[in-house]
């Protein structure tokens, strides 16, 4: 039933209309929203940590993270695709540069393009955002800067290809049948369009490999790609070409707090199930469910 | 300067949009926050525009795919010129009335709607390399699927039943005669396990072994969706949480600039 404030007052079963007056004013003093306090001392929690671990890597850079396979891969990638002959096809899927696995996806770029430049391989980027597509630009000539061949750099290269979706699944796949690419890297962010893009790569015979945060599409690309960069993995990516320790800082701090969530899930799950038995167990599982919510 | 500049705003940015998320009261100045981000994206859309031409204008002059780029240039200003003259015909290029509302709903929706259709196609192909029984995951795979796939159909509970029968079958068949260089008491579990599976295709055929399968085929569905699924689903949720706020927090803190140049 919905509620609303006029002149007349009426009530039709599910919409009544009371007297104005009572009308709710809008606050207009600023203040902290205290629901959010938990929130607020989780990031304070995961900073401190984060400050803590920056200072451990700094004496001792040599922090250990596990092997992604997928971002081994890429050498080989690269290193076929001169062979071959052929260009890179490199796509952050579809979105602007606000999303963070879009960003997360530039920084893998720049290590393609970085090792594209050294066997003189073209990386094309075709993009859905005009944003993403000024940075994409920004991030490829600096990484021809770094590596030293700032004439390999080609602006026609990083392309707009349209801002729809299916539009550019299609573009993609007309631009994949045509080129034959050596090695296709979809790292960002994808929606429906993402098992048309990667059955594409596998059709034109390219080494694919797929990186995203995008939950629902993570099995189409496990199906379709050569390697894939499981969920924040994607994250973790730059940190772990770089091995710069202040990035690897960051990533065992997220380990860690992924240690904290499965100590607390398991603590919680065995309380839950001794509740079965005990009912005082549940009471537990109460509170710490109050806590953390 | 021009590193410092941009990744200072970056930091100013980043501290005021979470400083503003954890005040009550300051929602418009958020509302704000988003129409100048709106803005600016608009004004971005231009830059696409500009690469777009260009793009295409030296694909023809260096005599590379003429035919396609030709046809998108030729689109391109066809549809815009018709935007503005329905704009300024009927007021809006989408009005009720308008004659660009005939070519978005005569050529742009159709031409969308079959790409989205050839997904079929792709899931197809890709679930029959993805369902290759190569190795046990795979086979667990293959099962699961299956199970899903069968109890998400109309008339799951008979289908479900026979499928399985007939899975069983041609399992127990494949095993009871493909016996080539197996002797003695090998050869004899093998078709003893061969005679067990077909033996079963027909025993899950008996009246209250089918309607015990066909009438669980559903829960069982439901239950592989909602707990193992959703357990996996869950861990890579908090992976991907845990990574969001490490890789924002590097980006804040300036450690992260391979995003800019």
């Amino acid at each position: 039933m919905r509620v609303y404030y006029g002149k007349e007052k009426f009530d039709t079963g599910w919409i009544t209309v009371k007297l104005e007056n009572p009308i709710p004013q809008k606050a207009s003093v600023i203040s902290f929203d205290t629901s959010k306090t938990n929130i607020l001392i989780g990031i304070l929690l995961f900073s401190a940590l984060f400050v803590f671990l920056l200072y451990l890597a700094r004496i001792n850079p040599r922090l250990y993270i596990r092997r992604i396979a997928g971002l081994d891969a890429i050498d080989e990638a690269v290193g076929r695709t001169a062979e071959m002959g052929k260009p890179i096809i490199y796509t952050t899927g579809i979105g602007s540069i606000d999303n963070l696995a879009i960003l997360a996806g530039l920084t893998v770029l720049k290590h393609v393009t970085k090792k594209s430049s050294l066997y003189e391989v073209s990386v094309l980027m075709p993009n859905n955002d005009p944003l993403t597509l000024a940075a994409a630009r920004e991030v490829v000539k600096e990484a021809y800067l770094e590596s030293g061949r700032p004439d390999l750099y080609r602006e026609n290269d990083i392309f707009f290809l349209t801002s729809e979706q299916f539009g550019f699944a299609s573009g993609m796949s007309g631009l994949m049948q045509r080129l034959r690419p050596g090695a296709v890297f979809m790292m960002g962010y994808f929606y429906a369009e993402s098992l048309i893009l990667a059955e594409n790569a596998y059709v034109s015979g390219a080494i694919s490999t797929a990186g995203t945060t995008s939950i629902d599409q993570l099995p189409f690309f496990i199906a379709s790609c050569d390697h894939t960069l499981i969920g924040d993995e994607l994250y973790a990516a730059s940190a772990y070409i770089s091995r710069n320790p202040l990035e690897v800082a960051s990533i065992k701090t997220g380990d860690w707090f992924k240690a904290l969530s499965a100590i607390i899930i398991s603590v919680g799950s065995i309380f839950a199930t001794l509740s079965i038995f005990n009912p005082q167990f549940g009471e537990v599982v109460k509170i710490m469910v109050n806590v953390l919510k | 300067m021009q590193r410092q500049g941009p990744i200072a705003v970056v930091i100013l940015s980043a501290l005021f949009s979470t400083t503003i998320f954890f005040l009550r009261g300051a929602e418009d100045i958020q509302t704000y926050a988003l129409i100048v981000a709106i803005v600016i994206s608009g004004f971005a859309l231009l830059l696409g525009v500009d690469s777009l031409i260009l793009y295409h204008m030296r694909n023809i002059q260096e005599g590379k795919n003429t035919l396609f780029s030709g046809v998108l240039l030729i689109s391109f200003f066809i549809t815009v010129i018709w935007g503005f003259f329905a704009w300024w015909r009927y007021g809006s290029p989408f009005a009720q009335d308008s004659t660009f509302m005939w070519l978005f709903l005569n050529v742009y929706l159709p031409l969308d709607a079959t790409m989205f259709s050839i997904l079929a196609f792709y899931i197809a192909s890709a679930a029959y390399r993805a369902f290759r029984a190569r190795n046990f995951n795979a086979l667990i795979l293959l099962i699961t699927a299956s199970v899903i796939m069968i109890g998400r159909v109309l008339y799951s509970n008979i289908v479900f039943p026979i499928a399985l029968s007939v899975f069983l079958l041609l399992a127990g068949l494949w095993i009871f005669t493909n016996t080539r260089k197996l002797y003695g008491s090998e050869l004899l579990f093998r078709r003893f396990l061969g005679g067990f599976l077909m033996g079963g295709a027909f025993v899950i055929l008996l009246p209250p072994i089918f309607n015990f399968l066909g009438g669980n085929i559903s829960a069982l569905t439901d239950w592989l969706l909602s707990v193992p699924q959703n357990a996996a689903k869950r861990g890579i949720y908090l992976g991907l949480g845990f990574g969001q706020v490490a890789f924002a927090l590097r980006i804040m803190f300036g450690i992260e600039r391979s995003w800019i140049r």
